[in-house]
């Protein structure tokens, strides 16, 4: 599965592809935030999108706002924090599919991944 | 180093045992020149550490925020802390055996320390033992069984199994001890109990290595006793068994269920006692009261004591003088009475189901005797008012005369039954005395239905019995001559009837002067 990591932050990435690696996903794309994402989105096509919610220049939300835009349905998974889980319907209103708060353990990744990689399919 | 997450910026180390965590915060490489290093944030650690398993708690949030905050205050160096700690399993308590007070057979008892009776009135010191002696059904401890220990955690979460205690292992004859179920040890046996390592037992046989005293009090015992010295003016050995007292007996009381040994003799100037079960034998005896059950056997001599002896007396080398022995069986003894004229007495026959007839007989009476008590004061109260007894009061009043005139008539009988029974018993008494040396005057001697009192000294070998014809003789066991009647060395008289002149023959001069 080919997974594109949006995240500003290189250590999160770091952290992020580590566990993505653990849980046997080893195709994985970093954006640093969401322009970046949306630039490399043009050629690259993923599976699965994992974004972050804070980043500069573009955040997660206005991100997955404008990705719904160009009518792609993939799969996309939100990293929050736990103050931020308030505004997660806003998040599934504007087009992600679910989420997982962190600090999280590869088990909840993986059991997020799997959930929301079926359901879509389903769909 | 078992794990670790290699990355740039941060990295954590879990321990092999899995009971730590180690985070370190590396300096950060700046990626881009001019720019500053992407700061380390409390979150990307702890997302770090959760990613690797590691269960986050407030002490851990707590220790990377304080890593954080020395790593912001200089980015230039690495910082490293541990930042999870495991919990440890907690090894249970082994399993332990406790004794209940008074009941731990090491404790030390240390009676020597008190000052005699009546130092302290409260106390009976007479009655306080040396030895851990427990009785049938009692609770002598707790066997406590070993404790499963805590489950300790890793710093993943991951539970570590608890350690539990060792037990105790405790070796009882069940036939001695019972552990129950619950714990709870009890005596199945009395005795003394013992310890040995780990088995507990109870015994029979109780060893006192010294006098018994003070440092012991008296000795109450199920089981058999050996005294390696002697026993302390008034007190009290109670043995069901055997007993053997190398030292000294002074005036104290010596019970056995069996036999007992006084190798060193008993001096009890007449406040002593002896009440043995089975088979006696002492050095000396000297102003001892008693009952022995079946034999005794004397070395050297019984002084002033009162005795009954239920089966055979021997002491071929001994002496007695003064005192009353009663002897069920035969003698054989060195010597009776004293030189210096002291009374002394030897009655033969203890018959053992006449004893327990009697006893029997005087049961009735005593019942007869209780029921007339229970009678009498009504009787009596009637009686002095018989002029002005209702006619209800009458009638009771010559019931009342009947019951009493009856049992009087029956306690009569009864005491005439008994007395029947006395003579009866005297007559069939077994005689057989053998003295080896010497039979001293002021002697008496009870025979049954005879007593026969020596005047003159007798010189022995003798023996005194009773012959074919039912006769009491004396053989000279020395010059084998035939025997001689009783009458014609000692004073004789019938217990229950008088008989005049019987004991010598007239001279012939007094017949013819006739």
């Amino acid at each position: 599965m080919k997974i594109l990591l949006v995240e500003d932050s290189k250590t999160m990435r770091n952290i992020e592809k580590s566990v993505l690696s653990q849980l046997g996903y080893t195709d994985v794309e970093e954006a640093v935030d969401g322009q970046d994402a949306l630039r490399k989105l043009t050629e690259y096509e993923p599976d699965l999108l994992l974004v972050d919610w804070n980043m500069p220049n573009m955040d997660g939300l206005t991100f997955v706002k404008m990705y719904r835009q160009t009518n792609k349905t993939t799969p996309i998974i939100m990293v929050t924090t736990e103050s931020e889980k308030a505004r997660v319907v806003e998040a599934i209103k504007a087009g992600v599919n679910n989420y997982v708060v962190k600090p999280f353990t590869p088990d909840l990744l993986g059991q997020r991944i799997t959930e929301t990689v079926q359901k879509t399919a389903a769909v | 180093m078992a794990k670790e997450q290699s990355n740039p910026n941060l990295t954590v180390d879990i321990a092999v045992d899995g009971m730590s965590a180690t985070l370190t915060l590396n300096v950060v490489e700046v990626e881009v020149e001019g720019e500053d290093a992407e700061p380390i944030t409390a979150e990307q650690c702890l997302t770090l550490l959760r990613s690797n398993g590691i269960t986050l708690s407030d002490e851990v949030e707590k220790e990377v925020h304080a890593l954080v905050k020395l790593h912001v205050v200089d980015s230039t160096s690495p910082h490293s802390d541990v930042v999870a700690t495991g919990t440890p399993a907690t090894p249970g308590e082994d399993g332990r055996l406790e004794f209940n007070e008074g009941f731990d057979p090491d404790e030390e008892r240390d009676l020597a320390s008190a000052n005699g009776a009546g130092a302290d009135d409260s106390v009976d010191y007479y009655n306080r033992s040396a030895f851990c002696l427990v009785n049938v059904g009692d609770e002598i401890g707790h066997l406590y069984p070993p404790g499963e220990g805590e489950s300790g955690r890793k710093v993943t979460g991951d539970p570590l199994p608890p350690i539990p205690g060792v037990a105790y292992t405790l070796k009882v004859d069940n036939t001695e001890i019972e552990i129950k179920p619950d714990g709870d040890i009890l005596a199945l046996k009395a005795g003394l109990l013992s310890r040995d390592e780990n088995a507990l037992n109870v015994r029979s046989n109780l060893e006192v290595p010294g006098f018994v005293d003070f440092s012991t009090g008296n000795i109450l015992f199920h089981g058999d006793v050996e005294i390696k010295e002697g026993v302390r003016d008034c007190f009290v050995v109670d043995v069901t068994g055997s007993v053997t007292i190398h030292g000294q007996v002074e005036a104290a009381t010596i019970r056995t269920g069996l036999d007992a040994t006084l190798t060193g003799g008993m001096a009890a100037r007449e406040k002593g006692v002896v009440e043995i079960g089975r088979d006696f034998v002492a050095h000396y005896l000297n102003g001892v009261t008693g009952v022995v059950g079946q034999n005794m056997t004397i070395d050297k001599e019984i002084i002033n004591c009162q005795l009954v002896v239920k089966g055979m007396l021997m002491g071929e080398n001994a002496a007695v003088a003064g005192g009353r022995l009663h002897v069920g069986g035969s003698v054989i003894i060195g010597e009776l009475g004293a030189d210096s004229g002291t009374p002394t007495e030897l009655a033969i026959g203890v018959n053992a189901e006449v004893e327990e007839m009697d006893a029997k007989i005087q049961s009735i009476v005593d019942e007869i005797q209780d029921r007339t008590k229970a009678f009498q004061p009504e009787h009596d109260t009637l009686k002095s008012n018989e002029r002005k007894l209702s006619k209800d009061q009458q009638k009771r009043y010559r019931e009342l005369r009947t019951v009493l005139r009856e049992l009087q008539e029956l306690e009569s009988s009864v005491h005439e039954a008994q007395e029947g029974l006395h003579v009866v018993a005297d007559r069939c008494v077994m005689i057989d005395i053998t003295v080896q040396r010497l039979i001293q005057p002021g002697l008496r001697m009870n025979l049954g239905e005879v007593t026969a009192d020596f005047n003159d000294e007798l010189t022995g070998p003798v023996r005194i019995y009773r012959d074919a014809n039912g006769a009491i003789v004396v053989q000279d066991l020395k010059s084998g001559e035939p025997p001689t009647p009783l009458h014609a060395i000692a004073r004789v008289c019938q217990v229950h009837q008088p008989v005049e002149d019987e004991q010598a023959p007239e001279p012939d001069s007094a017949k013819a002067a006739a």
